[in-house]
């Protein structure tokens, strides 16, 4: 062993990869300096938060927040904070992002899961009615949250990406030295990447996932990439847009956002999908974030930010 | 025919999901981030599940735009609206798109960094909490990936 080997070695920090899946995707998680505890704890709060938030579960608090309209239910910390990202995110879209679009879902073919057809979607109480996000009731201090009639809300990708943070920093609470967290396109990094120069976050190409269209390096935040193309049937696919009520028909094959952390990185890429190429970027522009979009030419379009990142 | 790619190397290529195709690349090299050294980790509440303590949410009627990210701390959302809620501390977002944080401009795509070299294997096995192991299928998965995790050595 050559003395450059050897003072390489002393140098490496015992790292971690654990794969799995849940939410209906696949995760993967880059622990550095991790144990065995940390690699379980980890994996356990993904199947927590699955547990809490899906819509497969009838008795998930999600889908006991549906199908309970009207009235206060006692939801878990967790859960309180995901019906505050959507909010957050219909707020910073104003409305192009929804999280209120169960409803839509169903109606358009998507009551099943992707993964396990088995688990389907039930909601009891549909309703008609113009209620959305803004409507929904958070009680930060009694720990509860109300559903107006008529409203359903679905975890969705904002769900995964708001994972991907809580995970990434409940790792790093454990003890970690550094973390990445990747749920499916939503991507949170704390901490000390296994690379001096950062976490390094390829982008694919969506007509050939095994190129890249872009690079970044981040050292703490959230990246998320949303596509049409993601889950899709023969007449729809699974971005709504909320003034339609429909799937998305824009120019956008695929948006990649850069923000301060996966759950906005997810909203403000569903935005862009739904907005289109030009006036996403100029969205994207106006609050700071970076974005890559490709468009239905293939034509790579990049927000004045974008540079800051890429490598 | 379908491909099944041994988990280590997913980093390399597409994960599938309802909004997936952003992938990392990871390169041999361990050092410390320097930029990361002076970051403290977050703090969340004691319980099962971690929640920032971040500030309520803020609307959106009157959000200005976010300064450009190189003069953004990734801790201090520069919106200048204020909470139109109870000002409760616990559980929302922090109320702007304050970007995430890029690294220093110094720690470029130099050509010895850039190479992404597979993450090199030690361990792998399947693990599930509580330190039960049982050996992966023939396609790199847990025989029943619900209730487990791949452990890889890195």
């Amino acid at each position: 062993m050559d003395s450059e080997t050897s003072n390489e070695n002393l140098l490496k920090t015992p790292s971690q990869r654990i794969d799995f899946q849940a939410m209906g995707t696949s995760f993967f998680c880059i622990l550095v300096g991790a144990n065995q505890e940390i690699c379980d704890a980890t994996f356990n709060l993904a199947n927590e938060l699955e547990a809490k938030w899906s819509r497969f579960i009838p008795d998930s608090e999600l889908m006991l927040l549906n199908n309970n309209p009207g009235s206060m239910q006692i939801v878990s910390d967790a859960t309180l904070r995901l019906v505050s990202e959507m909010k957050l995110g219909y707020e910073l879209t104003q409305g192009l992002y929804s999280a209120n679009v169960l409803g839509e879902l169903i109606d358009l073919g998507f009551a099943e899961s992707r993964i396990n057809p088995a688990n389907v979607t039930t909601w009891q109480a549909r309703a008609q009615s113009s209620a959305d996000l803004p409507d929904v009731e958070v009680d930060l201090e009694a720990k509860s949250v109300s559903v107006p009639i008529g409203v359903a809300l679905d975890a969705g990708g904002i769900g995964k990406g708001l994972a991907a943070d809580l995970m990434s920093n409940y790792v790093m609470q454990l003890g970690g030295m550094g973390v990445a967290v990747f749920a499916g396109g939503d991507v949170a990094v704390k901490g000390m990447a296994i690379d001096a120069a950062g976490w390094q976050i390829n982008v694919s190409d969506p007509n050939n996932v095994d190129t890249f269209i872009g690079s970044v390096f981040l050292s703490r935040g959230g990246l998320a990439t949303s596509s049409p193309m993601g889950w899709k049937n023969a007449s729809a696919h699974h971005i709504i847009d909320p003034r339609s009520h429909k799937s998305s028909d824009s120019d956008v094959l695929q948006a990649t956002v850069i923000a301060q952390n996966a759950a906005q990185a997810e909203t403000l890429a569903k935005m862009c999908v739904i907005l289109g190429t030009q006036a996403g970027i100029s969205r994207i522009d106006s609050l700071g974030a970076a974005a890559l979009i490709v468009d239905n030419m293939n034509q790579v379009h990049t927000s004045q930010n974008w540079e800051t990142y890429s490598c | 025919m379908k491909r099944h790619p041994h988990p280590a190397h997913r980093s390399r290529i597409a994960a599938l999901g309802v909004s997936a195709t952003a992938f990392v690349s990871i390169v041999t090299s361990f050092a410390w981030n320097t930029q990361q050294a002076g970051l403290s980790t977050d703090t969340g509440e004691t319980g099962v599940v971690p929640v920032e303590q971040t500030t309520p949410a803020a609307p959106s009627g009157t959000f200005s735009p976010v300064t450009p990210a190189a003069t953004i701390s990734p801790t201090a959302p520069t919106a200048t609206t204020s909470p139109n809620t109870s000002p409760a501390t616990s559980t929302p977002a922090a109320p702007s798109v304050a970007p995430a944080t890029p690294v220093t401009p110094a720690a470029p795509a130099t050509p010895e960094v850039v190479p992404a070299a597979p993450v090199p294997t030690v361990v792998y096995t399947c693990m599930s909490p509580g330190g039960n192991t049982e050996n992966p299928t023939a396609t790199g998965t847990c025989p029943n990936a619900k209730y487990g995790y791949v452990l890889t050595q890195i």
